[in-house]
């Protein structure tokens, strides 16, 4: 009987204790969090594109994928205040691969609230590429999860990765066209910088407990070949570094574009 | 009772050293004195006796490489300061051949930058290159680390150093750290000299004053390297390798490469990125009277009449003799870096 009235004791305490903080930090105490998707789909034109289909691009040129890959990092969220939340550092680093579909779903926990941009990192930030093995988990994983996507000899990620077939190509090449794109701009001298932030805004996104939102994203390789810097597989089938590295960033980044938000309820 | 004996052993133990020295461990990592400050993120990857012994194995086992023909000790060998005494270009899996001189490993936990290039900047991710290149071991990371799971005896010398019950790619890079990061030379003559505790010959301590005034100020400090990237005039052009201009693809870095740290030179034949040079003769040779010009050519080599460091042939073998007290026969000799699979 004493024990359990201790406990009551206890509890009553620490439920005033905590009502008085819930007065005193109201945001702190009651923040819920809601899920959030962000979903990548991978287009070509209006289709989804798949590896076993041929394409024409801009040029005329024949293409077939065999490769898309890239890591999405530095997820950032504003409100409509103008408030920003990031999502925390140590888990803010996604790899999307196009021919392993859950990669393309990045699921969020994030503070329930109303949202009016979304930002990310196409690559990875230099600062993590800079860190050791402790700070590389899960895609960073030189070892796994990061498997072809990491340059060893000029040490840093691939950013992005896109290879394919094209009978464009004379047989000599085996048609193989092959972009990788990286370079975090150094660490303490300068070197290529293919850093490149994405933000797409969009009219409201409202994230609750309720219910799941989920953000669409798109990526239409089709773009990658007619943007800025026009991309001709017959003229540039193989692109590792140099300068023009830094224009296929400029290139890709504004291809990842908002295609439209979607709520589902929360499963009990 | 029990605690009465405890407390006299206690004092029996703790006696035994009274009078001495401090037991020094051998597997403690110690700044020699006359060194700078080390670089390395020990915060994450302290030095263990464990995990040295395991860097050590790995360091000397073929199983690094795809086919089991060659480890890290094939071009990085003990006598000549883990440099490659035979070849200009060290050979791979399948005899593929190189383009760079495999460098010394000595003294990493100090430097920021590694191979050549400065490609990588972090010395847990050197071995990766080694491991994973074509034209060297012609594997991959995540099939060592499957192998090393398989094998008889790595999982638990890895548990018993790191935890856990599989291995991982980043134990294996901490194991070759520690181990990395215990192979200090610093007990060259000239260290037992700088400490007080030896004395130069007077050609000696010629050719030291000389490398003063005409050496140091790229072969900074006690390591021997300011660790920059300069062009020493080997070549006019640079088709061939452009060295650290790889990296950053910056036209100002064409035909630079890392100074490298001087210790142990006497013994890490040949010499220069692409082992051009069989002697240390030939080495000043080129920097009295071969420098080429180029568009990078380091400004400390354009400050005479002509291109170069001036040097007599008397002060070259001043410098020769200075450069033979770099030898650091305890460091070549050290058990806990030897292959520890010859008994």
């Amino acid at each position: 009987m004493k024990v359990n009235k201790q406990i009551g004791n206890f509890v009553t305490r620490n439920v005033r204790v905590a009502l008085m903080l819930a007065m005193l930090f109201p945001a702190l105490t009651f923040a819920q969090n809601g899920k959030l998707v962000l979903s990548f789909e991978n287009t070509f034109g209006a289709e989804p594109l798949a590896f076993d289909k041929e394409y024409t691009n801009a040029h005329g040129e024949n293409l077939r994928f065999t490769l898309l890959n890239y890591f999405i990092s530095n997820i950032k969220l504003t409100r409509t205040d103008g408030s920003v939340y990031a999502v925390p550092q140590d888990s803010c680093y996604f790899l999307v691969r196009h021919s392993v579909p859950e990669t393309h779903k990045i699921e969020l926990t994030v503070p329930e609230g109303k949202y009016s941009s979304l930002t990310f990192l196409i690559g990875v930030d230099s600062l993590r590429s800079t860190q050791g093995p402790e700070k590389r988990q899960g895609v960073l994983d030189v070892g796994a999860g990061a498997r072809g996507m990491y340059w060893q000899w000029n040490s840093g990620y691939i950013f992005f990765k896109m290879e394919g077939k094209s009978k464009s190509l004379p047989d000599s090449t085996r048609n193989g066209f092959y972009y990788h794109i990286g370079g975090y701009g150094g660490f303490d001298s300068k070197t290529l910088n293919c850093i490149r932030y994405r933000t797409l805004t969009f009219e409201k996104l409202k994230v609750s407990e309720k219910k799941t939102a989920q953000v669409n994203v798109t990526f239409d390789a089709s773009k990658f070949f007619s943007a800025q810097t026009p991309i001709k597989v017959t003229e540039k089938r193989s692109i590792m570094g140099g300068p023009v590295s830094v224009k296929i960033a400029d290139n890709y980044k504004d291809i990842f574009s908002l295609s439209g938000v979607i709520y589902s309820r929360m499963k009990k | 009772m029990r605690l009465a004996t405890v407390f006299i052993l206690t004092l029996l133990l703790s006696g035994c050293t009274d009078d001495d020295q401090p037991v020094k461990d051998p597997y403690a990592f110690e700044t020699p004195s006359n060194f700078p400050s080390p670089v390395y993120t020990f915060e994450n990857n302290p030095v263990s006796k464990r995990g040295v012994e395991l860097g050590q194995m790995l360091f000397y086992d073929p199983v690094l490489s795809l086919d089991s023909s060659i480890a890290c000790a094939n071009c990085h060998q003990q006598a000549v300061a883990f440099s490659d005494p035979v070849h200009r270009f060290s050979r791979g899996v399948d005899d593929a051949a190189g383009f760079r001189n495999a460098p010394a490993i000595q003294n990493m936990a100090f430097q920021n930058n590694f191979f050549w290039d400065g490609g990588v900047k972090h010395l847990d991710f050197v071995p990766i290159n080694a491991v994973t290149s074509k034209i060297e071991m012609a594997e991959t990371l995540e099939h060592v680390v499957y192998k090393l799971n398989r094998s008889s005896f790595y999982p638990q010398k890895f548990k018993a150093a790191f935890g856990g019950d599989e291995i991982t790619s980043q134990q294996m890079l901490y194991a070759l750290s520690q181990f990395m990061n215990l192979m200090i030379s610093a007990n060259a003559k000239y260290d037992k000299y700088v400490r007080g505790d030896e004395h130069l010959t007077a050609e000696e301590a010629e050719g030291l004053e000389l490398f003063e005034n005409k050496c140091r100020v790229c072969h900074a400090t006690d390591l021997f390297t300011d660790d920059s990237f300069r062009n020493n005039g080997l070549d006019a052009s640079f088709e061939k390798d452009s060295g650290r201009e790889r990296i950053t693809e910056f036209e100002g870095d064409r035909g630079k490469f890392k100074v490298p740290g001087l210790r142990n030179v006497a013994l890490t034949s040949p010499y220069m990125h692409d082992g051009r040079f069989n002697t240390l003769q030939q080495v000043l040779d080129h920097y009295a009277s071969n420098v080429k010009n180029s568009e990078t050519l380091d400004p400390v080599l354009k400050q005479g009449e002509s291109l170069g460091i001036r040097l007599s042939e008397q002060e070259k073998l001043k410098l020769i003799a200075f450069l033979n007290t770099l030898s650091d026969n305890e460091f070549t000799h050290d058990k806990r870096f030897a292959n520890p699979f010859v008994k």
